[in-house]
């Protein structure tokens, strides 16, 4: 019985005329279930790739990937679909919240295609913002946007919650309120979340540290006693 | 820097291909079809300009009733303006083509020396084969009237247009062999004018070489004027010029007509005078040959009565010798004849005999067969009954020997019974031998005893032995018992007697029987012998008979050839009489044949010079007649208009340039419209990079330049791409569709320099414009503000969300489509007016369709629903119209007939003008079973009274009538009169103003003449023979059916039909191209919302109908404005394209409404296809990106 997440040997290339570019050279790491993790690792390290492969937005060329046991990297584009559809949430570094819908709306895009999601009314209130709910996304501020887009992908009760630079647009005290977030969404519900980032600032609130270098992981560390994010500086 | 800035803008031209690609496109289209359909007009004039060029096509044509002398030629070219002039000749004839000779071929005079000449006019255009080089060659047009015949290598014969003529008379020979096939650009529609012979329409023509005519005078004149040199034969220039020349070449003809008058008659008169002296001359010349004549006559007459009565003797002495002669032979024939009959009956008789002997020697030898085969059986028969008889005979004599015997014992035993009654031997051995033999003999009458008797000879020897004394007792006792025994013997031997008497009996029955038999057996055979003894007589009697026979037989042939030879010496001798006689009756009727002859050519001769002389007379006499009656020669100027199909060629050009007034401003529009929104989008696209640029320094105008550049590279490129193709595609499309209907050269289709140039700077300007127009927007902004990402249009409620209850009713994907409908509105404006354009282009076109198709059915199924129309010649009296009515209406196949006053007239009403047809039937009541006057909308009938005139619809349009109006009719004659419309009638064709009799001569003052009869014809009537006999009666010009104008209209709904296709195509491509690009627009400004969607697991279905439900609410609310729209479009196009003689159907069929209504949805369909791939490719990874 493996991890709940597990990445072995996967390797990405993109071949860009005559240059290939390997994305992804040989990148192993495994995340266990209720794990707060962050991948990190700076500009062209492979983060993005690593994300796109995980959240079924991309295939790999070679290795494995299992995330409660299926076998992800095998998928069909249509079964990806359906992984991305049920399986996972995620959230934008750019929130990317449809302009023309209201924060609840924008929670329902969501949680209407999926099974058992929550309530989109319930799951705004988690994220803060039930007096905000009928606003557009114009007339909410960035952090304000981040949470509807966490309260959108928490909202399909996904199995991972992938985050993509959540704080990348924020300044930082709203950074934290929304690292804070995703942390008690881990610890409260014990959602598996990545978050993904250049930001070495971050790594001392995760379970687990994953570095990434270069196209390959340098570095796989566990963090026995996380600090609480207030306690983080940046 | 500017070199960078090039590389950039080429740079972003590859980057954004597709961008660069719709717009390049979407001009090339616009400027394309605008262009191309604009240049038809033009292009069609030039190329038949150019033809009419190359052709040499007379300006003027020139025909006289009288044709064309010397006198008359040279007064032709006595004006100056003239530039080319070709007599020629040309007759119509019918050709004859196996049993029907129906084809009417004009035949016309080419002259060979001359075609290459510069004065050659109206060359013919050699399709096939050559030229005719020598007489009796030709070469012949080929079109759908044509016979099969017409081809390279037959031969044509000729037969003349009327019975009484002979083509002989004008051409040298009426057999012409075709070498070629040729056009003609006196010909280019398919209509080859009229005639007066068949059935009036000439089917088509050929072209012989001009010696071959035989005429003293031309027909025809052709020529070319120095003034219309280099003018478009199609435009008012020319028209002016050529309609200058008809007035002076009128004024010529004026002359002429007169002088050439003056010529004939003086002419006639001569000859009349020579005439008549010949008359008097042959009058003088009959009498004396005559008297000649009668008097050889009469002498030959008596001559031949003389030899008549002669041979009549002869022929009484001839015929009573043969008569004597043949009554000796008949007698001699009668006598053998009886011999013959006696020996026949003698000979029947003996034959007789001998089948009577046949059957008696049949019978005998049956007889004696059946006799011998009988005797045998009969033999042994007797033999039998012989032995029978001998074994009866036997049993006979021993019956009788026994009972004999016997008796002989018993009077023996008796004896010895009576001589021992007292007696008695001791011993038997004492007894006497003959005692004892009795005795011994006595056992065997035992046999004869009753049974149980004790032997006789026991009785006796006891009785014998018993001494009576003794046994006195005993011995009677014994003696009675032996009396008893032999009385029973004696009793026993009677009975043998009895029988044997018996057996006598038969045996003497049985002999007779044996003799009876030989006795019949001997008869039997005497009988046979007596038979054939008395047939043995008979034969021997019919020999001598036969022998008799043959004698007489002998002499009988004897007696026939005795009578043979008498007879063949009298057969010999009455034919030597008789041809004594034939030859002598021969001799006479010789001569009396050759009197009759005689008397017959005199009877001819006389009648001869009689006839000679009553023709002459009568020549004279219709001489004077003629003269007194001579017509004044016509001659008719005639223009190209004239010209089968030149004037419905330009209208048909013009009709094509009326289209293009509206048609391609829409696509110009469309496409600058489509041109607007991308570049906007291309601007606001990058609007990070302008304020880079701008930030580090670039000038606005040198960033504008990029766009600039951009724009007018893709409108520049399209523009060239749309010229190229247009200026050939759509003049050719539209030429080759009313190639249909003319026949024309390949299409000339120049590059046309200024269309070209104002087409490529409007779209150039359109684009630039509208790139600067987006960029100015921009650029206005500061650096910094352009840095950020403009904030994209945020979202807002809208107004329907008010209506909570339908708001509540729509489910969540619904109330974004709705959304996003209003929040992208601009773009969604444009999509449905490009669509609507379109869907109102296709409207248009499939109306126009429709109302020029419309025209034919109605105009001449509902409206003019008489079957044909006849002229009458201008010149015809009262009484010979009554004649032509009677003729006419006891024309077979007629089935009904009216007569009307049909007068073309020109109608005026404020400044407006109109050529219009005065309709003025005999009979305003009966008018209803020829022509249908009705209104259009309700089709109320309207009725001509005395009140007024009903005028047509276009009329009044184009006069600006309505009821109770009043205008001015002026007729050919300059008389004016003021009419008032009484009504509006429904008409497509040509303009008509209907009067009741009355009431034109209320307005002209005088009673309308008729000059028209039309007519309805009877089912099934044969309309070629109909119009063959209506075209021989006299004072007919023409007849025409409404038939072959149907088939003339058809043709133009055709060939319009085929402009439409393009047009709808054209619009469809619109359409779709606007829809893509509009629609490509709209995703890739949303591409990071769709590839949002698509992180979110949405299928790739979901998100194509995300974007799909905006497009087709866009395309059904476009499609249904378009069809809107486009009801007004149809009105105006069909007014600018209306030429003044025709109305087109203003109703819009609801077919049409479904076809462009389908064709739009099938459109939206494709895009939305087109659309699923491009949105199946989206990365997702363009979620990721920052917004720029």
């Amino acid at each position: 019985m493996g991890s709940f997440v597990t990445v072995k040997d996967v390797y990405k290339r993109y071949r860009m005329g005559e240059v290939t570019i390997t994305a992804s050279d040989g990148v192993s790491f495994e995340i266990e279930k209720g794990e707060f993790a962050v991948i990190v690792g700076s500009s062209g390290a492979g983060k993005t790739t690593v994300l796109n492969i995980l959240g079924g937005m991309d295939q790999c060329d070679e290795g494995t990937i299992l995330v409660d046991g299926c076998e992800v990297s095998r998928y069909s584009p249509k079964e990806l679909t359906e992984y991305r559809r049920f399986d996972i949430g995620f959230v934008f570094q750019f929130y990317n919240l449809v302009q023309n819908l209201t924060a609840k709306e924008n929670v329902e895009l969501a949680t209407q295609i999926c099974r058992e999601p929550k309530d989109a009314e319930t799951a705004l209130a988690e994220v803060g913002l039930a007096e905000r709910m009928d606003n557009f996304p114009a007339q909410l501020s960035g952090g304000e946007q981040q949470r509807v887009s966490i309260a959108r992908a928490l909202a399909k009760n996904p199995k991972l919650l992938l985050c993509d630079e959540p704080t990348g647009a924020l300044d930082s005290d709203t950074g934290k309120t929304i690292l804070k977030l995703l942390q008690d969404t881990c610890r409260r519900d014990h959602m598996t979340v990545v978050v993904i980032t250049h930001n070495h600032a971050i790594t001392p609130m995760a379970d687990r540290v994953i570095t990434l270098k270069n196209s390959k992981v340098v570095d796989v560390k566990l963090n026995d006693r996380p600090v609480p994010v207030e306690e983080i500086e940046w | 820097m500017k070199s960078k800035l090039v590389q950039e803008t080429l740079r972003e031209i590859w980057r954004s291909r597709n961008r660069f690609f719709s717009i390049l496109g979407i001009v090339a289209l616009g400027v394309g079809f605008f262009a191309g359909v604009k240049a038809s007009c033009p292009d069609m004039k030039l190329t038949m300009e150019q033809y009419y060029e190359d052709t040499a096509l007379s300006d003027v044509h020139l025909v006289s009733t009288y044709g064309f002398n010397d006198n008359d030629l040279a007064a032709i070219r006595q004006d100056r303006d003239i530039r080319a002039m070709t007599p020629g000749y040309s007759v119509d004839a019918f050709v004859d083509v196996g049993d029907r000779a129906d084809t009417i071929v004009k035949v016309l005079s080419l002259d060979a020396q001359t075609l290459n000449s510069a004065d050659a006019l109206n060359k013919p255009v050699l399709q096939e084969g050559r030229l005719p080089e020598k007489a009796g060659e030709c070469v012949v047009e080929k079109n759908i009237h044509s016979p099969e015949e017409f081809q390279i290598g037959n031969t044509v014969k000729l037969i003349a247009g009327k019975e009484d003529e002979d083509i002989k008379d004008t051409l040298s020979q009426d057999t012409f062999t075709i070498v070629g096939i040729v056009e003609s650009p006196q010909y280019i529609s398919f209509d080859r004018g009229k005639t007066q012979i068949g059935d009036g329409e000439i089917d088509t023509f050929m072209m012989v070489p001009a010696e071959d005519f035989k005429l003293d005078v031309y027909t025809d004149v052709y020529l070319t004027l120095h003034s219309t040199q280099g003018l478009s034969p199609f435009e008012q220039p020319y028209k002016d010029e050529v309609g200058l020349a008809v007035k002076r070449f009128e004024q010529i003809a004026d002359t002429r007509e007169e002088e050439r008058y003056d010529e004939v008659v003086a002419e006639a008169r001569e000859n009349l005078d020579d005439a008549k002296q010949e008359l008097a001359d042959g009058e003088q010349q009959q009498s004396t040959e005559l008297a000649d004549a009668q008097k050889k006559i009469d002498d030959a007459q008596a001559e031949l009565s003389n030899g008549r009565a002669e041979l009549e003797k002869s022929r009484n002495e001839y015929n009573s010798q043969i008569a004597e002669a043949q009554k000796e032979l008949d007698d001699a024939q009668q006598a053998l004849a009886d011999g013959q009959a006696k020996y026949e009956a003698g000979l029947a008789e003996y034959e007789a005999g001998l089948r009577q002997y046949g059957d008696g020697m049949e019978e005998y030898r049956k007889g004696a067969a059946d006799f011998e085969a009988q005797e045998p059986a009969a033999l042994e028969k007797l033999h039998g009954l012989e032995q029978q008889r001998d074994a009866l005979e036997k049993q006979v004599e021993d019956g009788q020997a026994q009972v004999s015997a016997g008796r002989k014992l018993v009077a023996g035993v008796n004896g010895v019974v009576d001589g021992f009654a007292n007696q008695f031997v001791p011993a038997l051995s004492y007894l006497p031998p003959d005692v004892k033999n009795v005795i011994d003999a006595s056992a065997a009458l035992d046999a004869l005893a009753p049974a149980g008797t004790p032997s006789i000879k026991a009785l006796l020897q006891s009785y014998v032995t018993t001494d009576p004394a003794a046994d006195p007792g005993g011995k009677a006792a014994q003696k009675g018992q032996l009396a008893a025994v032999l009385s029973g013997v004696s009793s026993a031997i009677d009975a043998q007697e009895e029988q044997l008497a018996t057996a006598k009996e038969g045996l003497a029955q049985l002999k007779q029987g044996i003799a009876d038999g030989y006795a019949q057996l001997d008869a039997a055979q005497q009988k046979l012998d007596e038979s054939k003894r008395t047939l043995d007589d008979t034969k021997a009697r019919l020999d001598a008979a036969k022998q008799a026979l043959d004698g007489t037989k002998e002499q009988l042939d004897g007696a026939a050839a005795e009578i043979d030879s008498g007879r063949a010496e009298f057969a010999a001798q009455k034919k030597t009489g008789g041809k004594a006689l034939a030859a002598a009756e021969d001799r006479l009727a010789d001569g009396q044949e050759a009197l009759d002859q005689a008397r017959a050519d005199y009877d001819a001769g006389k009648r001869e010079s009689d006839q000679k002389l009553e023709d002459a007379r009568k020549e004279i006499a219709d001489g004077e007649a003629k003269l007194a009656d001579v017509q004044k020669p016509v001659w008719y100027v005639w223009d190209r208009d004239d010209n089968p199909g030149y004037s419905s060629y330009q209208d048909d050009a013009e009709k094509v340039d009326a289209v293009a007034q509206v048609f391609p401003v829409f696509f110009i529009l469309v496409a600058a419209l489509v041109c607007l929104t991308t570049m906007t989008r291309m601007v606001e696209e990058q609007r990070t990079q302008i304020g880079t640029l701008k930030a580090l320094g670039y000038s606005s105008h040198t960033i504008m330049g990029k766009y600039l550049w951009y724009a007018i590279a893709a409108s520049l490129i399209g523009s060239i791409v749309g010229l190229l193709v247009g200026f050939t595609l759509f003049p050719t499309t539209i030429i080759h569709a009313y190639q249909i209907r003319y026949f024309m050269p390949e299409p000339i289709t120049p590059f046309r320099w200024d269309y070209a140039v104002w087409c490529t700077v409007v779209a150039i300007l359109v684009t630039g414009l509208s790139a600067w127009a987006a960029g100015y927007a921009e650029l206005k902004e500061q650096p910094a503000q352009l840095m950020r990402p403009k904030s994209p249009p945020s979202g807002k409620r809208v107004l329907l969300e008010k209506w909570t209850w339908l708001w509540s009713k729509l489910n969540f994907t619904q109330k974004v489509t709705v959304r996003n409908l209003f929040r992208y509105k601009k773009r969604v404006l444009m999509t449905i007016v490009g669509i609507a354009g379109c869907t109102a282009l296709m409207l248009t076109g499939f109306g126009l369709q429709y109302s020029v198709g419309a025209i034919v059915p109605k105009q001449f199924g509902e409206i003019f629903i008489y079957d044909a129309m006849g002229a009458m010649s201008t010149d015809i009296t009262p009484e010979e119209t009554e004649t032509v009515r009677q003729q006419i209406s006891g024309t077979p196949g007629v089935a009904n007939d009216m007569m009307i006053l049909y007068q073309g007239m020109d109608a005026a009403a404020g400044k407006n003008k109109a050529s219009v047809t005065a309709f003025v039937p005999e009979d305003p009541d009966g008018l209803g079973d020829y022509v249908t006057l009705r209104t259009r909308e309700e089709h109320t009938p309207l009725s001509l009274g005395g009140d007024g005139a009903v005028v047509n619809e276009k009329l009044a349009k184009l006069l600006g009538l309505k009821t109770g109006s009043v205008f001015t009719l002026e007729d050919a004659d300059g008389k004016q009169a003021q009419v008032r419309v009484s009504g509006i009638t429904e008409n497509y064709a040509m303009n008509y103003v209907y009067m009741s009799p009355a009431y034109y001569e209320q307005v002209f003052g005088a009673a309308p003449v008729v000059n028209t009869f039309m007519f309805n014809t009877e089912d099934g009537a044969d309309l070629s023979r109909l119009s063959e006999t209506i075209l021989r009666y006299d004072n007919i010009q023409g007849i025409s059916y409404a038939e072959s104008s149907v088939t003339q209209f058809s043709d133009i709904a055709d060939s319009l039909g085929s402009i439409v296709l393009v047009l709808i195509m054209s619009a469809g491509l619109l359409a779709f191209i606007v829809m893509y690009n509009l629609v490509n627009i709209n995703v890739t400004e949303r591409i990071r919302e769709l590839a949002t969607i698509k992180v979110l697991g949405f299928y790739d279905k979901e998100v194509s109908a995300y974007i799909y439900r905006e497009n087709n609410i866009s395309a059904v609310i476009g499609m249904l404005a378009g069809l809107v729209g486009g009801v007004f479009l149809e009105k105006f196009v069909i007014q600018t394209a209306e030429v003044d003689i025709v109305m087109f159907a203003p109703e819009i069929p609801w077919t049409a409404f479904l076809y462009a209504g389908a064709l739009t949805m099938a459109f939206t369909c494709i895009v939305n296809f087109v659309l699923h791939f491009k949105l199946k490719k989206i990365d997702m990874v363009e979620s990721m990106k920052s917004i720029e």
